[in-house]
């Protein structure tokens, strides 16, 4: 499988090439060809792994550092996924670039993400893995920063600062792990660890690494603030793909702990859970309160890994859970769809109003008729409306959470409760943004030129009619992409998930009541302004994290008073001994008596004479052993 | 392979150095050929003994004083200082050529540039104690004139500071070599001290291990004795990447390697019961170190004090007693190293092209300088510990050598070392590529790119050895298997 190598080096090449193109279009289109590329390469290595056999290459490499590629069911699906959402960003650039200041350095950072992010899917090894990491964070933080403007530069660092924490506490698990005696080796369970706790520790800083990366809360408040300022064809990756890697890391990190068998680390189960539906809960409640479309979508990004998390999280504490398995892999899928479909229409809106405010949107479904299909469809995936493919992979973890609650445990009781709460919140939520931007009366003046051109909105139909697939043919999908995933993600028992049915009538009734208690909530937050509610400044984590700064700075300033005090204490002593010093090198210079006389100092400076002094005490203290005999 | 190679490179810069000495002050080109030249010479004669690693073999000469003798050998510990000073020597000679292009105290630069290079080679290949002695004591001399160049009054402080802290420093290291002497009767070879010195009472080697501590600790700037390094920071920008990143500082973690190794050997460090004790002073300067470098507006101070807490890894690696820190410790010396002058020489670029010394002033610089403040940013990431760079891989067997032995808290303080990185050098690139500035090129009276290839071509070797850290691991093994039996 040498040649997968290729599927990292083509964009690096793409993007190297791209400033030999003078020509704006010239380099959109080179652009656009590298990402079909990408998806051929993709679609040869999910071919290559049909037949389910692990493929393993070694790249050369010495004894500390050989790089490993490792193709299975999962890295092919993942790699699939992000070429096709890479290929639809690149085709929508060619029309948005053109409207963006600097365009060449936004494609540039596009190309070496993609090598980046296929590099993640195809290490075969967690240190091949971080090597790819570390330049997915360093290049999409271009992206980040794209505008210059206060805001994103804001939402840059912080954005960098926590990917650089990731990679550091990778780094340190990667360390623990060899430590504790287990080989680094991706897409394997740990047999027997020589030191468990240490393992635990490893594995606690690869579930913080990567879910740094996968906003997973608290760790989250890089995400709300970075993908919004963004250019939407960032923004849509970010949601769509980069959050999946830390998702892809997490599972991969799921199988080193065997799921959850074998009992290494009884405690991870619950707490993923936990995180999972803080993450799912709070995603969605800030996401209710946004006015603006595309911090609404970021949050939204934060409550939809929740429900990925928890799937891990509950697959961890069934052992080997094939639902919460299946259904993380198939909802990571599925959000990278209907998530960059969501942003791309966004932006679409935006390139033609400028105007981002929800709530100064409206009825422009007339002027964007394939944008508002395109996104009413990604909506209802979203919302896990039966018939589309957010149904699917939510109904696979719901059967998960089912499973964990019927063991009584109130975690896991409550968490499946909160499954369908989540569910209500963002039904309402996505009916406000479609509502609000589609429907009513128009608010905002169009510019001129503003409107869906080819390009624009050929990728969001291409998103939307692999949403609909998905979604009308369940058990395709499943057989062919899900099934050899969740097989090489390390579940062996996968009966369960051969003779699902997904159009049951129980499970499509709930979605709908669902469904329909959401947007009746969304009419109760209209008329009742509840949506304009401003949570108190403490609660929101980025003001905390802002918070945190400022008593560090604080706390840096005591610390550094209360050490100069006694240093500034010190060095004034020691001033004072020195020039004492001088002046008795001076007396024995010209007014010395009696001995002195016959010794000439006046050739030796202070400083010998400094060196003397220590010399002489040393040498003092050296006697005094030699007569004691200590 | 003989030991003529080492005398040949020892003599070959010394000789250069008088050969600039005598040649007259006009005769630049000549005296160009003749730096890089003899300084090109060094390193080839120090790579041929480096080649020769893997035979196992190692010549040495002893030359009888009175009842001292001066002794060169090769040993691989020695080969890695040497290694890198030379290699690096020769890159920091065409920097200099270009960074002083109309300076009118060339001719004296040059003469102490070249010979400091040979005194450190001689150092690096010293086979006892007293030779390494002298050679320490040379190299302060040797650098002196180097640091204050300018002869600014700034310049003539800081190099008074840095005399005063190094002779001091030095006093402690001949007294901790008297005591060993009188204990051991007279041994001072490096290859026969540990065997001699495990008979001696434990009290007085604690003694003899401070004393040393504090001598080498001084060029070593681990804290609090690192006062003299920030201030010497007037120096010329080649003098303060080659010396106060590379030459000099690795001189006194050179010394304190031989200490723990050579003089007293691990095992007997270990049952002295000094190592929490070390640890944490090296684990206060790491952190310490990144800290007061948050706070710094001068570029090169900024520098300096990143590089306190870089060398407290170096120390840290070898205080640690193990075979896999050892391996992070040397790794650490070779990659700090090769990265800490990339971030010299690109600040003295921007120094030379824009006249800005300050971090808040360089926003905006990066749209001048591209290419320099381009590897500046790539090194810093370097710095911090992210992969592909090199720096990577010291920081990750030195984590790995520090849970082996059990120091988990060594984990925390390594990852947060890592993010302050982070916090103090991101800023820097980011600033320069993303501010607004109406700065204009200044007229390049030098010759800028005799400055920019060396730093380019050591930023791409950052990354090289980051993909392939295995290019240096038969150094790092030698060394490895020089003191531990694996």
């Amino acid at each position: 499988m040498y040649w997968s190598l290729f599927l990292i080096l083509i964009p690096f090449l793409g993007a190297a090439m791209l400033p030999c193109f003078k020509d704006l279009r010239g380099q959109l289109i080179l652009n656009i060809a590298v990402g079909f590329l990408s998806l051929l390469g993709s679609m040869m290595n999910y071919l290559a792994q049909r037949s389910g056999e692990t493929l393993i290459c070694q790249l050369g490499g010495s004894s500390i550092f050989t790089p490993t590629l490792r193709l299975d069911g999962l890295s092919a699906l993942f790699g699939l996924f992000a070429a096709l959402v890479w290929l639809v960003t690149g085709i929508y650039m060619y029309t948005y670039m053109q409207r963006e200041e600097r365009p060449l350095s936004f494609t540039v950072f596009h190309l070496i993400t993609l090598g980046a992010v296929q590099g993640v899917f195809l290490a075969g090894d967690f240190v091949t893995l971080l090597l790819f990491f570390e330049i997915m964070t360093v290049a999409s933080f271009f992206w980040v920063i794209h505008r210059r403007d206060r805001e994103s530069m804001r939402a840059g660092y912080f954005y960098l600062f926590l990917g650089i924490a990731a990679g550091l506490c990778l780094a340190g698990a990667i360390a623990l792990l060899l430590v504790s005696g287990v080989t680094t080796e991706l897409g394997i369970a740990a047999l027997l660890p020589t030191d468990t706790a240490l393992f635990g520790w490893a594995v606690i800083l690869l579930f913080l690494g990567f879910g740094i990366k996968a906003g997973m809360v608290p760790v989250h408040i890089w995400l709300p603030m970075a993908h919004p300022v963004a250019p939407t064809p960032g923004s849509a990756l970010l949601s769509g793909i980069l959050i999946k890697a830390g998702a892809y890391g997490m599972i991969r990190t799921g199988q080193l702990v065997d799921w959850g068998l074998g009992g290494l680390v009884p405690w991870l189960g619950t707490l993923v859970v936990i995180l999972g539906v803080a993450t799912m809960l709070l995603g969605v409640g800030l996401a209710l309160l946004q006015g603006n479309a595309k911090r609404l979508l970021a949050y939204h990004s934060v409550s939809q890994m929740g429900y990925i998390i928890l799937g891990i999280g509950t697959a961890l504490v069934l052992g080997q859970g094939a639902y919460g398995v299946s259904g993380a892999i198939f909802h990571s899928l599925n959000h990278a769809l209907f998530k960059s479909a969501l942003f791309l229409g966004v932006g679409i809106i935006y390139l033609g109003t400028g105007e981002l405010n929800l709530y100064k949107l409206g009825g422009l479904w007339k002027k964007y008729p394939i944008t508002a299909i395109c996104m009413l469809i990604a909506a209802f995936g979203i919302t896990g409306t039966p018939g589309l493919n957010g149904f699917i992979s939510k109904s696979l973890l719901h059967h998960s959470a089912l499973d964990v609650a019927l063991s009584g445990n109130p975690i896991m009781v409550w968490s499946e409760r909160f499954f369908n709460l989540v569910g209500v919140g963002t039904t309402a939520s996505f009916v406000k943004l479609i509502g609000l931007m589609f429907f009513g009366k128009q608010k905002t003046k169009l510019k001129e030129g503003a409107g869906e051109g080819p390009f624009l909105a050929s990728g969001m139909v291409l998103l939307a009619v692999v949403m609909l697939i998905i979604g009308t043919q369940p058990q395709l999908i499943l057989n062919l992409f899900v099934i050899p995933a969740t097989l090489a993600a390390g579940v062996s028992d996968i009966s369960h998930l051969t003779h699902i049915s997904f159009f049951e009538s129980t499970a499509v009734w709930d979605m709908l009541i669902t469904l329909a208690i959401g947007a009746t909530f969304f009419a109760f937050g209209m008329k009742t302004h509840l949506f304009h509610y401003q949570p108190p400044g403490w609660l929101s984590l980025e003001v905390a994290g802002w918070q945190f700064v400022k008593a560090y700075k604080a706390v840096e300033l005591g610390a550094s008073k209360m050490y100069q005090s006694p240093a500034r204490l010190v060095t004034r002593g020691l001033r004072r001994y020195y020039r004492r010093l001088m002046v008795v090198n001076r007396r024995l210079d010209y007014e010395g008596g009696g001995i002195f006389n016959n010794l000439n100092f006046s050739n030796l400076n202070t400083d010998v004479f400094l060196i003397l002094t220590v010399l002489a005490a040393l040498a003092l203290y050296y006697l005094t052993v030699l007569i004691t005999g200590v | 392979m003989s030991i003529a190679f080492v005398i040949a490179a020892i003599l070959s810069t010394a000789l250069g150095s008088l050969a600039v000495a005598l040649l007259s002050r006009e005769e630049k080109g000549l005296r160009n050929g003749v730096v890089v030249g003899s300084a090109l010479l060094g390193m080839i004669l120090v790579w041929h003994l480096g080649f020769a690693i893997p035979s196992g073999v190692y010549p040495e000469i002893s030359l009888a004083i009175a009842s001292l003798s001066l002794k060169l050998a090769v040993d691989p510990l020695g080969l890695t200082y040497g290694l890198i000073a030379s290699t690096l020597w020769v890159f920091a000679s065409v920097y200099s050529i270009g960074y002083l292009h109309g300076d009118d105290k060339q001719k004296q630069y040059f003469t102490f540039f070249l010979l400091s290079a040979g005194i450190t080679l001689g150092l690096a290949f010293s086979g006892n104690l007293f030779t390494f002695y002298l050679f320490y004591e040379l190299l302060t001399f040797a650098t002196y004139p180097l640091v204050v160049h300018s002869g600014t009054k700034d310049a003539l402080q800081a190099g008074t500071k840095y005399i005063k802290y190094s002779l001091v420093g030095a006093s402690f290291i001949l007294a901790g070599i008297v005591m060993l002497a009188f204990g051991t009767g007279g041994i001072l070879d490096f290859a026969s001290l540990p065997t001699a010195l495990a008979g001696l009472p434990l009290g007085r080697l604690v003694v003899i291990f401070f004393l040393f501590l504090l001598g080498f600790g001084v060029k070593a700037a681990i804290m609090p004795l690192h006062g003299w390094l920030p201030a010497a920071m007037v120096a010329p920008t080649p003098v303060s990447a080659l010396l106060h990143a590379v030459a000099v500082v690795n001189a006194g973690v050179f010394g304190i390697l031989r200490t723990v190794y050579s003089v007293f050997g691990a095992d007997l460090v270990q049952s002295m019961g000094v190592r929490p004790f070390l640890l944490l002073i090296c684990s206060i300067t790491i952190l310490m170190g990144s800290l007061i470098a948050l706070r710094q507006d001068v570029l090169k101070r900024r520098l300096a004090y990143s590089t306190i807490s870089q060398l407290a890894y170096i120390l840290l690696g070898a205080f640690l007693l193990h075979p896999l820190a050892l391996a992070g410790a040397i790794l650490h010396m070779i990659f700090h190293s090769t990265l800490k002058i990339v971030l010299f020489f690109s600040a003295g670029i921007v120094a030379e092209e824009t006249g800005y010394l300050k971090v808040s002033e360089l926003s905006g610089v990066g749209r001048v300088l591209p290419l320099t403040m381009g590897s500046f940013g790539l090194i810093s990431l370097g710095m911090i510990g992210m992969l592909p760079l090199s720096g990577f891989w010291s920081k990750y067997y030195l984590l790995r050598g520090s849970l082996v032995t059990g120091s988990w808290p060594l984990l925390v303080v390594l990852l947060v070392s890592g993010i302050l990185n982070a916090f103090y050098f991101i800023p820097i690139t980011v600033s320069a590529f993303s501010g607004q500035s109406e700065l204009l090129p200044r007229k390049r009276t030098r010759l800028v790119w005799l400055m920019l290839a060396p730093t380019l071509v050591l930023a791409i070797l950052g990354v090289v050895l980051g993909l392939w850290p295995g290019l240096t691991w038969p150094l790092v093994h030698a060394v490895v298997n020089q003191f531990f039996i694996l």
